[in-house]
């Protein structure tokens, strides 16, 4: 929860990332761990500076004789004095609201540059996460009610999606391929899913007739979730899998691989074996 | 306000438009179908301006009355536009 | 009828056009709305208590959770916002009555009787199951349970009267505050609720228009079997687009009025008059106009690409923008201020707080490759409530405020606070747990086992949540029956106008003419004939001041008609549903040759029997008689109505009731006087009715442009050329549509003419082209069926066979739909230009042109129609 792995990593103190490229994972975190701190920072101050406000400007709201509301005019004396406007009942009050101009346009200029500066931030790593690494190899993903179907390069098809550690895999997401989508009316074609696996930072919309991108590339060896994230029909709720994702050690994977036939050998070992994408 | 006689100035118009546009149609849409398509919509444009401009009295409100209608037409526009440039 | 039974009578509320009793119509059963979706959403939360809960299976969860948010968003928030607007903006800017208020009560009965017509699809085999959002193609026949086709149908149908009245509103409030404004107010002057107002039916008028397209090809997808949005090429998308250009300027639609709710607030109980008020309205513009711009930002996991995501994610952040600038100008407001910690303001603080939460957690959505993780999560839950709900807080703050007001009795403070106290702890309770467990997917009962701590105490703090909602109910309620009593202004430093006046208003809201041309609010006693302009006008900003036409000014403020038309429109939504596409289209049918009885009658009636009457009557007959032919020709006659269900009749007679109900408040003497002496700036010289046909036109203008706009998308992706080449048709008649456009050009030409005549006072020249201008019409009818025919019944090229089908046949259709209204409207055109009603001192010519206004839209559209789906 709250992106754990951030967590993990800086109480680990080591790189999530073995050899290369960040991965999504890295990405998010980074991202997150920013707008958190950055946006928990202005809402303490602008949260607290409210509440002090609130509190510092508070006068004793005692009504008057009979009233529900203060007398406005045991505050005449004041009024005549100070530069502040106080509303009139039935006055037109327009261009006044005196002071506080510069106030506002500085507060509005220092806001509007955290905003831009974290969004040119994030616009950055979004060119890196849509520019998927060359040495990935494509998975197709079939979305369905509801569960998941892979299809690796030979055009073998698993229920889990088997991937090698440390090698990015590309994800090709769809909930039905165009001229496959069935008639309407006659039981067949498809509904609007996703594919998310929040361990692996990494989530398509799949959706029938269209094709969509994703892309993983996970270190740690084990079992991941993976979970559809758009209402898809009475099964919704119970599609997700503990065991959605399986990464494996990279010679493990290579038998497996090569046992289920899921692409042809010499390609895999020239996969496996390749040096990795250069470093971001 | 606006007599019979330029009214009918008008519809003349409007149908004389119509006339070329068709004739072009048939003339040239095999051969050149995108410069077709840019001649039709554009004389379309015209006629609508004409209706809208005279026989809707546009001409004659005050310009918020054309803000409202052409705001209508920029939705339409970004939404058709926007949504069909994003599938490509 | 005119004067209004007393307010302890229960015909008095079924009749009432007046704003405030319509504004505490939209309050009641908004906040009867409010409970329902409550409970469902305390439903929702008890499935929640633990991963996989059993209180409700899969598919009703998803039910429950649909109808949550369609309830909440649809028939809850905004009425809720509306009840103080019909209430207060008349009072704010020193009007009677909002511009049409006969129209103002339809707005209303349709409002409830949709939202009942919602609850009753639960009852038709299920309701809509897939999101508030509706998406594609889970919302088509195919996906949807057969025992659930009827009740998905009347969810459709309902959310299509809640946008006709959602249009009607808009139309209404958009001519009331332009032209109605008391002498002296400028635009720019009018206090911040109102002005929240009218940007928020700005955005409604174009939105909802492009909700009611995409409910529209839904309807016909579920109706009539068209392929809109099961089609490979985009189909999903289409929805997707369709709905977000819409979904979009929603949200703000719901939000607003609670930001002008918490300007005013804030400003009354800091006695401080808002800092940067100017900027605060500038910034409140620009994101009401940068609303339509952002819409793709709820796509970004889809399949646009990467520069269209890259424009969307600036256009979105530049949305956020405006806000943080208005967010600002209310802290800055409380500087130096007289702040006194009421109910109201305790509201309004915490909404400001609330909402900063879910506009920073916003701008985390708005980074896209945030947004890749978060889409679909919990985030987008928590930051949603955040926002959405905070302006239900807000509005509730408005509530405390205004309830001295509208009832004349103060609430009890104490109580106040302690809803407060019980509303925050518990909102905060429910909604923050969902950012600590945001990987929970949305609308999903399943989650890790490490989640259900948080879900648990979120549903601890949604009960609390709940109950504090029955303090204020039993404060509000209790102190109704107290002896508080309140005089014009029970708080101090109030500015708006509405605290000038009594609590509760008078009928007539003010002692006199509210008149800020002295430079502050007056009520000028004007005596009742006075002939020309008033003298030392102060100058404006270009505003005209009308003299007074010099007769003495009697409104009507009741009518049956609204309650009745909408009663037609809730029979028909339960209805329809159940009725097989063959014969879906046929108590429509049937309804037309009874609304020309009706005409005749009615007309009778009210303008003194004259010949057309008879003829009306008379023509009827054979007109129902051809149909009944067409009807036996098709179905049998015997057998047709033997084998049509209960749903068929149950729609006739809806349909049938509409054709009355249309004939009755078409006919009814209704009399609502042009505002005299308002500024009216920029329309002045625009009649009330003139400025809402034309505002009207905007969004039929949005309607159709994304009815065609649809066809393009689709085409597009399709590949444009392929198209007509792919239909299945052998031959594509082209003249008749070609006969049709000289047709439509003509009639426009007749139509114009006239007007002219009718301004001339020439009865019978008028009578020639009204009557030619319906020929035109019918003439265009002939040709389309000819043409439909050739193509439909001889080369057996359907609206089912093909994408091309579907689009081709709903769009001419829906335009030839367009059409029969107009013919319709045209026939009491007629009756009653022939008894001389437009010369008359009761109406006048300009009826005729502001039919024409319409009828030229419907010509326009087909300069565009048949180009596009003819000939290219």
């Amino acid at each position: 929860m709250l992106g754990s792995r951030v967590i993990l990593n800086i109480l680990s103190g080591d790189p999530t990332v073995a050899q290369v490229s960040r991965d999504p994972t890295d990405v998010f975190n980074d991202l997150l761990t920013a707008f958190l701190v950055m946006g928990t920072i202005v809402g303490v101050v602008v949260v607290a500076y409210i509440l002090h406000s609130a509190y510092k400007y508070k006068i004793d709201d005692t009504p008057a004789e009979g009233q529900y509301d203060i007398d406005t005019s045991t505050f005449a004396d004041e009024d005549e004095t100070e530069s502040v406007a106080r509303p009139q009942l039935g006055e037109i009050p327009s261009g006044v609201g005196k002071g506080g101009g510069k106030k506002l346009f500085l507060s509005f200029a220092i806001s509007a540059l955290i905003v831009v500066g974290l969004i040119i931030f994030a616009y950055w790593n979004l060119l890196y996460i849509e520019d998927t690494p060359e040495d990935a190899i494509e998975i197709g993903v079939d979305a369905n009610q509801y569960d998941y179907e892979y299809t690796y390069p030979s055009g073998e098809t698993t229920s889990q999606l088997f991937i090698p550690a440390d090698k990015p895999v590309e994800l090709n997401v769809t909930a039905c391929h165009p001229g496959e989508c069935g008639t309407p009316g006659e039981g067949d074609g498809e509904v609007w899913h996703t594919w998310h696996s929040q361990d692996l930072s990494a989530g398509a919309d799949a959706i029938p007739g269209q094709y969509t991108q994703t892309w993983v590339q996970e270190s740690d060896p084990g079992e991941y979730r993976v979970q559809c994230q758009e209402l898809c029909g009475a099964g919704h709720s119970s599609m997700n899998f503990d065991d959605g994702v399986v990464v494996m050690e990279q010679d493990e994977f290579q038998d497996w691989c090569e046992d289920e036939e899921c692409m042809d050998d010499e390609e895999l070992d020239n996969w496996l074996n390749s040096p990795a994408e250069g470093d971001n | 306000m606006a007599s019979v006689k330029l009214y009918t100035i008008i519809f003349v118009a409007l149908a004389a438009i119509t006339t070329v546009q068709f004739t072009l149609e048939i003339v040239l849409i095999e051969e050149a179908y995108w410069l077709t398509f840019g001649i039709v919509m554009g004389l379309s444009t015209i006629k609508t301006l004409a209706v809208a401009g005279w026989y809707m009295h546009m001409l004659e409100e005050p310009r918020a009355i054309t803000y409202i209608a052409m705001a209508g037409v920029l939705g339409v526009i970004a939404l058709t536009a926007g949504a069909a440039y994003s599938m490509t | 009828m005119a004067d209004l039974p007393p307010r302890s009578s229960v015909k008095r509320w079924l009749v009432t056009t007046n704003h405030k009793d319509i504004g505490i119509l939209y309050l009641i059963t908004s906040i009867f709305f409010l409970v329902v979706a409550g409970v469902l959403a305390l439903l929702i939360r008890l499935q929640m208590l633990e991963s996989g809960g059993t209180i409700l299976g899969g598919a009703e969860y998803n039910q429950v959770v649909t109808a949550h948010g369609l309830l909440m968003v649809f028939w809850f928030l905004s009425p809720f916002a509306f009840a103080f607007a019909n209430y207060l903006v008349p009072l704010q800017i020193g009007a009677k009555d909002l511009a049409f208020p006969r129209l103002n009560a339809m707005s209303y009965w349709l409002y409830l009787f949709s939202g009942l017509a919602l609850i009753a699809s639960f009852f038709q085999g299920g309701t809509h199951e897939g999101g508030w959002t509706l998406y594609a193609p889970l919302n088509v026949p195919a996906f949807v349970p057969r025992v659930a086709e009827m009740g998905e149908t009347t969810a459709v149908i309902g959310l299509v009267l809640f946008v006709t009245s959602v249009t009607l509103g808009s139309v209404n409030f958009l001519t009331t505050i332009y032209r109605m404004r008391a002498e002296g107010l400028r635009m720019r002057d009018i206090p911040l609720f109102s002005m929240s107002i009218l940007l928020t039916v700005w955005m409604m008028l174009f939105a909802f228009a492009a909700l009611l397209a995409a409910t529209i090809l839904l309807s016909s997808d579920h109706l009539l079997a068209t392929q809109y949005f099961t089609d490979e090429h985009g189909g999903s998308m289409l929805w997707a687009h369709l709905f977000w250009f819409f979904g979009h300027p929603e949200v703000y639609i719901v939000f607003f009025p609670a930001l002008g709710a918490m300007a005013e607030i804030i400003q009354t109980f800091s006695g401080r008059r808002l800092v940067g008020r100017k900027w605060f309205i500038i910034a409140m513009a620009l994101v009401a106009v940068q609303s339509f711009i952002v819409w793709m930002h709820h796509m970004f996991l889809t399949s646009i690409n990467l520069p269209i995501k890259t424009i969307f994610m600036v256009t979105t952040v530049g949305i956020s923008l405006p806000f943080d600038l208005m967010v600002f100008a209310l802290i800055y407001t409380m500087i130096k201020g007289r702040i006194r910690w009421k109910t109201p303001f305790l509201f309004a603080l915490g909404a400001l707080l609330i909402f900063i939460l879910g506009g920073i957690t916003g701008v985390f959505l708005g980074a896209v490759a945030l947004d890749y993780q978060f889409r679909g999560s919990y985030w987008v839950v928590a930051h949603f409530h955040y926002v959405m709900a905070s302006g239900a807080v807000a509005l509730i703050g408005g509530l405390y405020y205004w309830y001295p007001k509208i009832t004349g009795k103060m609430y009890n403070e104490f109580l106040g606070k302690v809803h407060f106290v019980f509303a925050f702890i518990g909102f905060n309770m429910l909604y923050f747990p969902m950012f600590l467990v945001w990987e929970t997917p949305r609308r999903v009962f399943e989650f890790p086992e490490g989640f259900t701590l948080w879900h648990q105490v979120a549903t601890a703090g949604a009960f609390l949540f709940a109950a504090s909602f029955l303090i204020m109910f039993y404060n509000l309620f209790r102190s109704l029956y107290s002896d508080r009593t309140v005089d014009s202004s029970p708080w101090a430093y109030t500015g708006s106008a509405e605290w000038a006046i009594e609590s509760p208003p008078p009928e007539g809201n003010f002692p006199g003419r509210p008149s800020f041309a002295s430079g502050k609010l007056d009520f000028v006693s004007d005596p009742a004939t006075d002939g020309g302009v008033e003298d030392g006008h102060a100058a404006t900003d270009g505003g005209v001041a009308h003299a007074s036409t010099g007769h003495d000014v009697h409104m009507d403020h009741a009518s049956w008609w609204p309650l009745l038309v909408s009663l037609s429109g809730l029979l028909v939504a339960v209805g329809i549903g159940g009725i097989p596409a063959s014969y879906v289209l046929w108590p429509f049918a049937f309804a037309l040759p009874f609304f020309v009885a009706f005409l005749g009658i009615e007309g009778a009636r009210q303008d003194g029997r004259a010949r057309i009457h008879d003829l009306y009557v008379v023509l009827s007959v054979p007109f129902l008689l051809a149909l009944l032919g067409g009807f036996h020709f098709h179905h049998g006659l015997v057998d047709g109505f033997a084998g049509a269900n209960n749903t068929f009749y149950l729609t006739l007679v809806g349909a049938v009731l509409g054709a009355y109900t249309f004939a009755g408040i078409g006919y009814e003497k209704f009399n609502v006087p042009e505002p005299e002496l308002t500024e009216a700036w920029p329309f002045e010289n625009v009649t009330n009715t003139k400025l809402g046909m034309w505002t009207f036109l905007g969004s039929d203008i949005i309607l159709f442009g994304a009815l065609i706009g649809s066809m393009i998308f689709i085409r597009f992706q399709f590949g444009w050329t392929d198209w007509w080449p792919a239909a299945g048709y052998t031959d594509k008649a082209v003249w008749p549509g070609l006969v049709n456009t000289y047709v439509l050009l003509a009639s426009s030409f007749t139509i114009v003419l006239a007007y002219v005549y009718a301004k001339r006072g020439s009865r019978r020249k008028t009578l020639a082209f009204l009557s030619l201008t319906f020929a035109g019409a019918a003439v265009f009818l002939v040709n389309k069926a000819y043409e439909w025919n050739e193509l439909y019944i001889n080369q057996g090229w359907t609206h089912t066979s093909d994408i091309m089908g579907s689009t081709y046949y709903l769009t001419t259709g829906l335009h030839a739909a367009h059409v029969i209204v107009g013919m319709l409207i045209l026939l009491f055109l007629i009756a009653r230009a022939y008894t001389g009603a437009y010369w008359s001192d009761d109406e006048d010519a300009h009826t005729v042109e502001y039919f024409g206004l319409y009828w030229h839209f419907v010509d326009i559209v087909w300069l565009f129609l048949f180009p596009l789906f003819y000939i290219l």
